[in-house]
């Protein structure tokens, strides 16, 4: 397929630079990013195909500005609302990987009007009683690896966790854990009411989920699915936690498919 | 206040002696032995000369066993009459309710009619997961509850103290502070510019973290007095604190041989500390990660031979002859004018404990004394 050359902008929001990733033809789709994954991929290629794709990068993470304003999900929320109306998104599919999986469902639960489509992968957020979740900020980037990936030995694992950060990407590295562990540290990675509010998402939804997530293991994902009535839930075999990197293809046909029905 | 009784096997069956270190290597019954051998050790040095006795809080490890300093203060304080007694804890962003930690240093003043020094510390940074405090918090927190104390100290009570972490309607504490305004207060730091920049400000003795390079902590202390420099003031050496290990024996050679294996058991078990321990993210803010001195330190933990330590002056260990030589070179290079002196070492017995102090309050003090005063 041909590559796409997103466009990179900076977004002006509530006095905020936000750093904006954008490309492809077609109907809106919001990206919302997770913790660790703030650039345009090749599975934005493949999404951008046929959707006009939009990825602001959030507060604190790579060029944006303005994670002081960010003290939990909520705030998160309002910004969100306020980058939509600056794209002029008054109702849009949303697509939400991992901590903006979270997202996505908090703006679904809270702004139903603002979302025609949901799209959760191995999104955090649901608490499940007795099933633990892998703490990233603790571990070694060889134990790392494995918590995030299917196979924590292939070239992409090494290259996206390496041992030690490259030096040309230390910054944007910190920067990006510090942004992350704002929003994901305490409560842990999940918000304890979400799960019984799931109900008030009327949005269709499908729930992605990779079968060997080990930082958010599937019964999280079973956890929406039961939640939000009428949703669907598709599990990706030889995926861990990042889907959109370790089965970009297979992830986006599905998703693609799935905001086509 | 270290727990001597890790098994030999330890590093290899354990990532850290912190945090994830199974509980169920702790003994109660051994453990109230040692409390009663670490508080006697305390007590010692009173008669022994020494100015200050000193404790500290760390949490969840086997490294020190004391997760509230105050309780050991308060012990301290009812068996000695004439030494001041150093609290370098209190983890002030560990506290939802910084109210206590000004209550009970107040009472611990009380007690001890004006004894204390009161020091407030950041805590380590695997103490945010330890109390599962947003890291990234952690410093505004520090600022916001050390502002609280130091008010609940000093304004008439009640007022109502209105922060963006701590909001209280009714501050007022009973009892108040013994000293007048205020016990003083000493600042510990890793060398994090966050807390160069706080201590230049406020002019609080900085009390440097040991286990790292000589030269390292003298650095930080460059930093501390460049910053105030630029603030045209200068930091006198009464603000500055080298913590130091010390151990002294009769000759060089017996010296070590009584005190590196548990220098050894200190760095390789209790202060087994992984990165991701240590700097959880936030709680060291990314300039001070990035300034190039931070590449250069190296953590007791990482060291493999007994000349690193001496070439890194991780520990004064010698003669008396030695020791006296080392520390009077070593604090006209730091300019510092407080040593705080750590002799009992990992998992160094009671007796050897005794006997370094003593040598060290007959041999070495004296002498150091009569230079710097």
């Amino acid at each position: 397929m041909q590559m796409m050359s997103p466009r990179e902008t900076t977004l002006e929001v509530g006095g905020k630079a936000i750093q904006l990733f954008s490309g492809g033809e077609g109907p809106p789709l919001l990206y919302l990013h997770g913790a660790g994954t703030f650039w345009w991929m090749p599975v934005h290629d493949r999404l951008a195909g046929r959707r006009r794709v939009y990825m602001p990068v959030h507060p604190g993470f790579g060029a944006s500005q303005g994670l002081d304003e960010i003290e939990s999900m909520e705030d998160l929320v309002f910004h969100t609302l306020d980058v939509m109306d600056a794209l002029g998104l008054a109702r849009v599919d949303v697509v939400g990987v991992s901590l903006g999986g979270w997202l996505a469902a908090e703006l679904a639960v809270r702004h139903g009007e603002r979302v025609q489509r949901l799209v959760l992968a191995d999104a955090a957020g649901t608490r499940v009683p007795g099933v633990e979740r892998a703490d990233p900020f603790l571990a070694p980037a060889p134990r790392v690896r494995e918590m995030l990936f299917a196979d924590p030995t292939s070239a992409l694992a090494r290259a996206l966790v390496p041992d030690t950060p490259r030096p040309d990407r230390l910054e944007v590295t910190l920067r990006g854990r510090e942004a992350a562990a704002r929003l994901l540290w305490n409560p842990h990675t999940q918000h304890r009411k979400l799960t019984s509010r799931l109900g008030r998402i009327t949005a269709p939804t499908l729930v992605v989920w990779g079968a060997q997530d080990r930082v958010l293991p599937l019964a999280f994902g079973e956890a929406y699915h039961r939640g939000i009535a009428g949703s669907k839930l598709a599990v990706l075999e030889a995926c861990g936690h990042l889907p959109q990197l370790e089965q970009p293809d297979r992830f986006a046909d599905t998703v693609l498919a799935f905001l086509a029905g | 206040m270290p727990w001597p009784y890790l098994p030999d096997d330890f590093e290899e069956r354990h990532e850290s002696a912190w945090l994830t270190v199974p509980n169920a290597l702790y003994d109660p019954r051994r453990g109230h032995a040692l409390y009663r051998d670490y508080l006697d050790q305390l007590v010692a040095a009173e008669a022994l000369g020494f100015d200050v006795i000193g404790v500290n809080e760390h949490h969840q490890n086997a490294y020190g066993l004391m997760p509230s300093p105050n309780i050991v203060a308060s012990a301290l304080i009812q068996r000695t009459s004439r030494v001041k007694v150093l609290v370098l804890g209190n983890a002030l962003p560990l506290y939802d309710h910084p109210q206590r930690v000004a209550e009970e240093l107040a009472m611990l003043d009380v007690l001890s009619a004006g004894r204390l020094i009161a020091g407030m510390v950041v805590g380590l940074g695997v103490e945010a997961f330890s109390y599962e405090v947003n890291p990234t918090f952690v410093r505004e927190r520090y600022r916001e509850a050390h502002d609280l104390i130091v008010r609940a100290w000093t304004e008439p009570g009640p007022f109502h103290f209105e922060g963006k972490h701590y909001d209280f309607r009714w501050v007022n504490v009973w009892p108040r502070p013994y000293q007048d305004p205020h016990p003083p207060i000493w600042i510990p730091g890793s060398g994090s510019l966050e807390t160069i920049r706080f201590v230049a400000e406020r002019k609080y003795p900085w009390i440097a973290l040991p286990y790292s390079q000589f030269d390292v902590m003298k650095e930080h202390f460059d930093l501390l007095r460049e910053h105030a420099a630029s603030r045209g003031e200068e930091v006198p050496p009464a603000r500055v604190g080298w913590p130091c290990m010390i151990y002294v024996a009769e000759t060089d050679a017996e010296a070590r041989r009584e005190f590196e294996p548990h220098f050894w058991y200190l760095a390789r078990k209790l202060l087994r500390l992984p990165r991701e321990y240590m700097f959880p993210p936030g709680h060291t803010s990314i300039e001070s990660q990035l300034r190039p001195g931070h590449a250069r330190r190296k953590f007791i933990s990482l060291l493999s031979s007994w000349q690193e330590v001496e070439e890194g002056r991780y520990a004064i260990v010698g003669s008396p002859a030695t020791v006296r030589e080392q520390m009077r070179e070593g604090i006209k290079q730091a300019g510092c004018g407080i040593i705080q002196g750590i002799f009992q070492v990992g998992s160094l017995p009671h007796e050897l404990a005794l006997k370094n102090m003593t040598l060290f309050a007959r041999e070495v003090m004296p002498a150091l004394r009569a230079e710097f005063g």
